[in-house]
């Protein structure tokens, strides 16, 4: 079942009828099989389903990491599949924020230095970066781990350098992969509580792929998946229902 | 500075950070790695400094001994230099035109007899007043004192010396033939026994007044050789050429005298030091390309196990040309740290026998049997050795890096950022 973009003026991202297949050995495995769905600006959102149902896939997709094999994904009105590997890379490094289920740090870096190379590679001017890392860092609590390396740092602090180099460019969207797949559920439910005040701060975006209940629980709209179909849309996820 | 120019800095910077800071990951690997390039480069620039030495030793050893910056000799006379033919020996050129020092001298081949012993020996007639102005002495170590006017005295090489078990103050007779070929042998006294530097000297000269020669040799004015001093061994060509077109090297006999700078007369010796140097960059090059081998495999298995942080650079937006780029530097600064600490070891080794030189032993002498060899070797530095091995050790590394920097910016992120 595919469901009906969403209706309304600030459309930040928007799929029609997109389908994306991988080649597997010989097969050609279908992860996607025409999915239409519509992302407002300032959503909370996750993607859930089982593994294998398409939900990495249509993070992908929206990230500008993939592209569709048919259809058409809109990122601020801009059909992704017309752009070139470097304007793709720009609009990356400008407009979307990721934050990964296994942190993807740079391990030479420290704290700072990783949250950093998101503005350095956003190209942003060079006067007040220091403050603006600073205060990135201290907005998600690691104010004193900044010299830190990610191996000296717990997993959910890795996490919130993750969250604070996504965060520190003012992206549009922020694309979070399980982002608490990897943690305890004390940390978790910290990371998701942080990521929530930032995306009612900051009214970015934010969307998720996950089958962790304690995600599910704190989204304002759930767009459930299974074998490359959207199967639910719950535009009023639990979260909506009870603000 | 325009937006673009400060970005492309900005951009530089980034990639030269990561590329320092990605060397330092796996330091042992690095060393490892880097420890081949190291001892290519600095063989290479030691090895150079080495053979560029052996050609200072050999043109100063020739230069300040037997050849000065020009050596004429009659038309007809051999230049191998293992002949001394008196009766090719003529009236030297007037040199007219020419302003520098210049010194005659007579070699021919002798017999010098000391009691029952007897060794073959290569007579050296020189003219006191002119000899050391072309032939500084000051470096010749003179066991004794130069023969006098008048007497007949010789002075030997140290090395004949001591083969003929001879010293100061003893007898020998020195048998030759005289110009027009007939016997002659005389008695004389040694007064000094000399070390030029020049082995072949050492082992075989016998050193005689001119006019101690014309008594045995019955020269009539005639002479073999004639030096010229005209400052750097780079000037000589230049002059031989304008004093040769000036008619400065016409005998009085009407015949033209052979002229050649000390490099021409090296040619020979000069030309062996080529293939030593052919066989260095040969012996670098098999290092090198397993300097490369080693850097490729190296930079291979960084870019293999740094997939997912490939992946997770080009999703925060960095171009795939600069992941490539940065592959490179890595690279390249693995190839450019290496060859410097090859460098600088091979600098430091050519510096140091540079100033203290390399002192032959008695037996590597004996070794270079006749050959004008000096028995110690100064290395010579100079910089195209080791700017030539810098570039050739990035270049060598930059090469090694395309492969895996292909690799690299060749990831799709979306499957990068997830690998294990």
């Amino acid at each position: 079942m595919s469901s009906a973009p969403a209706v309304d003026s600030q459309l930040l991202c928007q799929l029609e009828d997109v389908k994306k297949s991988y080649p597997m050995g010989d097969l050609l495995v279908q992860a996607l099989k025409g999915v239409s769905v519509g992302i407002t600006a300032g959503e909370f959102t996750a993607f859930a389903g089982p593994s294998g149902s398409g939900k990495s896939t249509i993070l992908n997709l929206i990230g500008c990491l993939d592209r569709p094999s048919s259809g058409r994904v809109l990122l601020e009105g801009k059909d992704v599949a017309t752009l070139g590997d470097a304007e793709l890379g720009d609009l990356r490094a400008r407009r979307i924020g990721f934050i990964f289920q296994s942190f993807n740090l740079i391990p030479v870096l420290t704290a700072y230095e990783n949250v950093e190379l998101a503005l350095r590679l956003a190209g942003a001017p060079e006067k007040g970066q220091r403050e603006v890392v600073q205060e990135a860092l201290r907005s998600v609590g690691l104010a004193d781990y900044m010299t830190r390396r990610p191996a000296q740092l717990s997993g959910g602090q890795q996490q919130r350098v993750a969250i604070a180099r996504a965060l520190v460019k003012k992206p549009a969207l922020i694309i979070a992969d399980e982002p608490t797949a990897n943690l305890d559920s004390k940390n978790g439910a910290a990371i998701l509580d942080l990521m929530k005040t930032m995306n009612a701060e900051n009214r970015t975006t934010f969307l998720f792929s996950t089958h962790d209940a304690m995600v599910m629980e704190r989204a304002r709209r759930i767009i459930r998946l299974a074998d490359g179909e959207i199967v639910s849309d719950d535009a009023a996820g639990p979260a909506a229902a009870g603000a | 500075m325009t937006r673009l120019a400060l970005l492309r800095r900005a951009r530089s910077m980034l990639i030269l950070g990561l590329a320092v800071r990605n060397l330092f990951r796996n330091t042992r690997r690095t060393v490892i790695t880097s420890g081949a390039v190291v001892f290519g480069v600095a063989l290479q620039v030691l090895g150079w400094g080495l053979v560029d030495g052996l050609d200072d030793n050999f043109l100063r050893a020739v230069s300040t001994t037997t050849t000065g910056d020009i050596l004429l000799r009659p038309p007809e006379y051999p230049t191998d230099g293992l002949s001394y033919p008196l009766e090719e020996a003529a009236a030297p050129p007037a040199l007219t035109g020419f302003s520098g020092e210049a010194a005659s001298r007579v070699l021919f081949s002798a017999r010098v007899v000391h009691k029952a012993d007897a060794a073959r020996a290569v007579g050296v007639a020189y003219d006191p007043d002119q000899d050391y102005r072309v032939f500084p002495r000051e470096r010749w170590r003179v066991q004794g004192v130069w023969p006098d006017a008048g007497q007949s005295q010789v002075a030997l090489g140290d090395a004949l010396g001591r083969l003929l078990g001879v010293g100061v103050g003893d007898e020998v007779v020195v048998q030759a033939r005289t110009v027009d070929g007939a016997q002659n042998a005389l008695s004389y006294t040694i007064t000094a026994l000399v070390h030029t530097d020049n082995g072949q000297l050492d082992n075989t000269a016998v050193w005689l007044r001119m006019d101690a020669a014309d008594a045995l040799l019955q020269l009539q004015g005639r002479r073999t050789h004639l030096s010229l001093h005209v400052g750097t061994l780079e000037d000589a060509a230049v002059v031989r050429d304008r004093l040769q077109a000036a008619g400065a090297f016409t005998g009085p006999d009407g015949k033209l005298w052979d002229a050649k700078t000390t490099r021409e007369e090296a040619a020979d010796m000069l030309a062996i030091n080529d293939i030593r140097r052919r066989a260095i960059l040969m012996l670098v090059g098999v290092i090198m390309a397993i300097a490369a081998t080693g850097i490729a495999n190296t930079v291979i298995m960084a870019a293999y196990e740094r997939v997912r942080e490939i992946g997770t650079l080009l999703a925060l937006g960095m171009k795939r040309r600069d992941v490539s780029l940065l592959f490179l530097t890595e690279g390249a600064m693995l190839g450019l740290g290496a060859g410097s600490v090859g460098a600088a070891i091979g600098t430091a080794g050519v510096l140091y026998w540079q100033f203290n030189g390399i002192v032959l032993g008695e037996e590597t002498m004996k070794a270079t049997g006749n050959l004008p060899v000096s028995a110690i070797i100064y290395t010579h530095f100079n910089w195209g050795p080791v700017i030539g091995s810098l570039v050739f050790s990035a270049l060598v590394a930059i090469f090694a890096s395309v492969q895996p920097a292909r690799f690299a910016s060749r990831l799709n992120p979306a499957d990068a950022v997830r690998a294990d």
